[in-house]
């Protein structure tokens, strides 16, 4: 990239600080950023000033159902290490009770039994093992090609990136999750389709490959990923570590 | 999604929304991330209650429709579970943390879901038919800080609609360039001169 190049991006510390850049432009602005001591310093300046609109904004009582709906969550939520410390020591994973705990705001126990007699129908019938990923990356394309498909890219709260690619037409939709944490060999990340309180099982994924969801997509569906004991769940034992609405 | 224009909704809520510092008796909301990347449940608790109303007030000025807030504050309150460990306090303190965190959710949020395709739809129109108005309209705010208020009065009303539309609205700069009809170039030195300019008037050093 040239000095040039460098001085126009450069000028997008404010959009930056704002997360007002488009994705790609982001990730230039990064790169950029970890190689200009200069202007780490405007962004951090810039980041905080930003925060201080932050706290200008009236601040709001959010209801008293999602506080308890959160002290449940984290009682069964792993937490994750810092970053370049080998020597901490790694948390627990507090998996091993395998409760349902509330899923979005209501409770996956509200499920009536037809409901989830469906949705493990749907789960026997998609469950055809791992696609191979040359072919899965193919058949994310086309639906990428599709001519109503729709994307989004979504920050994971452990570092790295998921980009979701669905089409209501095909019903179908595909992942690509680029340096996502690594889980360890007892826990997999899992994908779902959510309707209102119903997750729908579709498919696991290891972590930068893409990936074909099992299963077809409804319209109105959220595309979600949670971390599951390894081999996946029938139904999500953890709060979603992202979600993309596909309307 | 909830009517647009209804900026007048988030009125201040009386209570314990401004314990973000915290008092002498309790502990720093850097001492709870601390305790809470140990797995402590009830700093976590404490830490949802001094912050909450803060995290929810914001992400719910992006949002608007009161159910999405919720889920993105829920999926930021996880992260903050999930990453406390991550937190370095030598980086700034944890209300900007979590604050960061939260615009950098719900921003996400607004431009993935069905919100942003109507936005996108208005932004279209608005080609065919530009109505200045709106535009000022949307960019109408509630402050509570006359600090910020009188900073952000000090801003060109040109850098303010954007910053205004960038932060509060969650728009990208693309976005914002489409809805006020100026190219990127112009939207991105407006929003850095902006920034810079608030920066300054609120005497933010790193």
């Amino acid at each position: 990239m040239s000095a040039n190049d460098d001085r126009e991006l450069a000028a997008a510390s404010g959009s930056y600080a704002l997360h007002a850049l488009d994705g790609q432009e982001e990730q230039d602005f990064e790169a950029l950023l970890a190689r200009s001591p200069g202007l780490r310093g405007e962004v951090t300046e810039l980041s905080d000033t930003a925060v201080e609109l932050g706290l200008a904004v009236p601040a709001e009582e959010p209801p008293a159902a999602l506080r308890a709906s959160l002290l449940a969550a984290i009682a069964t939520t792993p937490q994750l290490p810092a970053f370049d410390d080998a020597q901490q020591q790694e948390p627990e994973p507090t998996l091993a009770p395998v409760t349902p705990i509330a899923w979005y705001r209501r409770p996956v126990g509200a499920l009536t039994a037809a409901a989830a007699a469906v949705l493990l129908a749907v789960g026997a019938a998609a469950g055809g093992g791992a696609i191979q990923s040359s072919m899965a990356a193919s058949q994310v394309s086309a639906i990428a090609d599709a001519p109503d498909a729709a994307h989004a890219t979504t920050r994971l709260p452990g570092g790295g990136t998921a980009r979701v690619v669905w089409s209501d037409e095909l019903g179908r939709s595909g992942i690509h999750m680029a340096d996502a944490p690594a889980l360890g060999l007892d826990r997999t990340y899992q994908l779902w389709y959510i309707h209102g309180s119903v997750a729908r099982p579709a498919g696991v994924v290891a972590g930068a490959e893409d990936v074909v969801l099992q299963g077809s997509m409804r319209r109105g569906d959220v595309i979600g990923v949670t971390v599951e004991p390894a081999g996946g769940s029938a139904k999500p034992t953890t709060p979603p570590i992202m979600t993309v609405a596909t309307s | 999604m909830e009517a647009e224009g209804r900026y007048d909704m988030l009125a201040t809520v009386p209570g314990r929304v401004d314990d973000v510092s915290g008092t002498t008796a309790d502990p720093t909301l850097e001492d709870l991330l601390l305790q809470i990347a140990a797995a402590d449940q009830r700093a976590f608790a404490a830490l949802y209650d001094r912050t909450a109303p803060r995290l929810f007030g914001l992400v719910k000025r992006l949002l608007r429709d009161h159910a999405q807030s919720e889920e993105v504050t829920q999926e930021v309150y996880l992260e903050i579970w999930q990453t406390a460990a991550r937190y370095e306090p030598s980086k700034g303190g944890a209300i900007s943390w979590m604050l960061t965190m939260a615009h950098r959710r719900a921003v996400d949020r607004v431009r993935a879901s069905q919100a942003s395709r109507d936005r996108d739809a208005r932004v279209g129109i608005r080609d065919y038919a530009p109505e200045f108005d709106s535009v000022a309209e949307r960019t109408e705010i509630v402050l509570e800080s006359e600090r910020v208020k009188t900073a952000m009065g000090r801003l060109t009303e040109l850098q303010r609609e954007a910053v205004t539309l960038a932060y509060f609205g969650g728009y990208s700069h693309s976005e914002v360039a489409a809805l006020l009809r100026i190219p990127i170039g112009t939207v991105k030195t407006r929003l850095r001169d902006g920034m810079i300019r608030l920066r300054d008037e609120l005497g933010v050093t790193s």
